[in-house]
């Protein structure tokens, strides 16, 4: 036990002890809020001088192990490339292997990854919301958030057998299996509560547009040139969306709208997230009523051989996840395996460039607030 | 859908104006082009002022064969909608490739940060090439062809005296 005048002492040995506010200042990876992933903050008072991103802490070589697998047990591999959107990531790994193969799979399939990719996309912005709210102390909206997506996880538990991860539910050839007995209904009463959810979303807490608005301003010229893709360069000013420019699936039959805002802050990129969560209950409403009956994998899938050859070529298919433009660029020399796949997370540019910029001249209090305005996921960083 | 490739082709006639170079039409929206490596600074820059402004991604491949590496560019164009991938050899041996973070900015330099740090290539001009994912590594570049991740982890991290692990060793 210390006497109290020892502390004392050392209280002052203390004050005399920093000459200078310059110091460094570490967010992460320990950080609650910061995932697996660090930012080295170089810190003048409570001003940010400069920051250095310090991703790795997730890195598992998903492209080198894919190397060594046949398609399907990469599908399963390929949830995992993002745990927040596993559904998103299983339709990219799907769409670049059957681009290889020369496939064409049925109809019924394809209305249904839109609806499981559409839903996906709903619980990622819901999760983003909820992060976005807790880096900013408002840990209402992060158990609001939480609440409200886990009715969609219910949906995904019943659909694929695993409330998270699919395993590999949206495989090359079509889908592992077909929607279960009244699930239609089933999503509707969720679609239901997504509106109530969206609700909530919508309150102008003043202490949030306080903490939100004019603060992490990317201009439209700095989110190009530094990389970004998605909701964060829409809220940048840029009308962009992979969905309708280089469509995919059967997007081009349904009527939706791109949010796009001019600000770029945070409360923009905060109301471009809102905006599409009800933009995707729209399509999964469309996709519902047109949803053809049939076969939902290719017969030569239902039980797929070993010795299946991909086909000698390369392809590159990117696709418009929750984050931004999720991509693989994968090369085939014809054998059973690819010969090699590279994954273009959309965090990558999210958190290294554009990151590193928007923290530049902050305030420490606004750092978690205005890394989680970014969507950004570690996992689909490291791979 | 069918698809006249209108945008497509009007890219790839310019190109042949500008480069007297052939592309491929894969499929809407993508077109490839083959280059060479010397020629890559003129590209970029003419690409990006076409409105190939959105660098992708930087991927590279390991044919182990050839002794090459090939480099691929994934560039978009917001305006024409179109993905131009350009792709180059580099020599295994001896891989240098420039740097395009004169055209492209800081989202170049983390992209060429990547494949310094897995296939070893050296990007001439980029001056801040340190490494992102992994630490204190003292290995070949991980993703190269030749290196066995199975082997290396099993001579690192397993000891063949122990009963538990001896497993590892058994093919």
């Amino acid at each position: 036990m210390k006497e109290r005048g020892d502390i004392m002492k050392i209280n002052q040995e203390m004050s005399v002890l920093p000459k200078s506010n310059e110091y460094d200042f570490y967010f992460g990876p320990c950080h609650p809020g910061s995932g697996n992933f660090g930012v080295k903050l170089k810190v003048k008072g409570e001003k940010i001088i400069s920051a250095l991103s310090d991703p790795g802490y997730l890195h598992r070589g998903f492209e080198k192990l894919m190397e060594y697998r046949l398609p399907l047990q990469n599908a399963m591999l390929s949830d995992r490339i993002c745990v927040l959107e596993s559904l998103a990531w299983n339709l990219v790994h799907a769409e670049a292997m059957e681009e290889l193969m020369d496939l064409k799979i049925p109809e019924r399939a394809k209305y249904i990854r839109v609806i499981m990719v559409e839903l996906s996309r709903i619980q990622s912005h819901l999760i983003w919301w909820g992060v976005l709210s807790a880096g900013i102390g408002f840990d209402t909206g992060f158990k609001i958030a939480f609440g409200y997506r886990d009715y969609i996880l219910d949906l995904f538990a019943d659909i694929t057998g695993g409330r998270v991860y699919p395993a590999g539910y949206i495989c090359p050839g079509g889908l592992r299996r077909d929607f279960p007995m009244e699930i239609e209904e089933k999503i509707e009463k969720v679609l239901d509560k997504i509106h109530e959810a969206a609700k909530f979303i919508e309150t102008g807490n003043p202490t949030f547009l306080a903490r939100t608005k004019g603060i992490g301003v990317l201009k439209l010229e700095n989110a190009i040139s530094l990389g970004a893709t998605g909701p964060v360069l829409r809220a940048s000013g840029l009308k962009n969306d992979i969905r309708k420019d280089d469509p995919y699936e059967v997007y081009n039959r349904f009527d939706f709208e791109i949010p796009v805002r001019e600000e770029g802050d945070i409360y923009s990129r905060y109301m471009i997230g809102l905006e599409e969560i009800k933009e995707s209950v729209k399509i999964v409403k469309q996709a519902l009523e047109d949803l053809p009956k049939g076969e939902v994998i290719l017969p030569k899938f239902k039980k797929p051989k070993l010795n299946m050859k991909i086909k000698e070529g390369e392809v590159y298919v990117h696709n418009e996840i929750a984050r931004g433009e999720g991509g693989m660029h994968i090369t085939s020399n014809g054998g059973v395996r690819p010969y090699r796949v590279k994954v273009r997370g959309p965090s990558f540019s999210h958190m290294i460039p554009v990151l590193e910029y928007l923290l530049q001249g902050a305030e420490i209090a606004d750092v978690p607030a205005i890394y989680w305005s970014l969507n950004v996921c570690p996992a689909d960083l490291d791979r | 859908m069918t698809s006249d490739f209108k945008g497509e082709k009007i890219i790839l006639e310019k190109i042949k104006r500008e480069f007297g170079h052939k592309g491929i039409i894969q499929r809407a929206h993508r077109i490839w082009i083959s280059i060479d490596k010397e020629e890559l600074l003129d590209w970029a820059k003419w690409l990006k002022q076409e409105g190939f402004i959105h660098l992708s991604a930087i991927s590279v491949s390991d044919w182990i064969e050839e002794r090459k590496y090939k480099i691929a560019y994934l560039l978009w164009s917001f305006k024409d909608n179109v993905l131009l991938v350009l792709t180059a050899k580099i020599d295994r041996e001896n891989p240098v490739v420039d740097s395009i973070i004169p055209v492209w900015g800081n989202n170049a330099q983390s992209h060429e940060r990547e494949n310094w740090e897995f296939f070893g290539i050296n990007f001439k001009g980029n001056s801040n090439l340190i490494p992102l994912f992994t630490e204190n590594w003292q290995g070949p570049p991980p993703f190269r062809k030749d290196f066995n991740w199975q082997e290396y982890v099993r001579d690192k991290y397993y000891n063949k005296e122990n009963e538990r692990e001896r497993g590892y060793y058994e093919d």
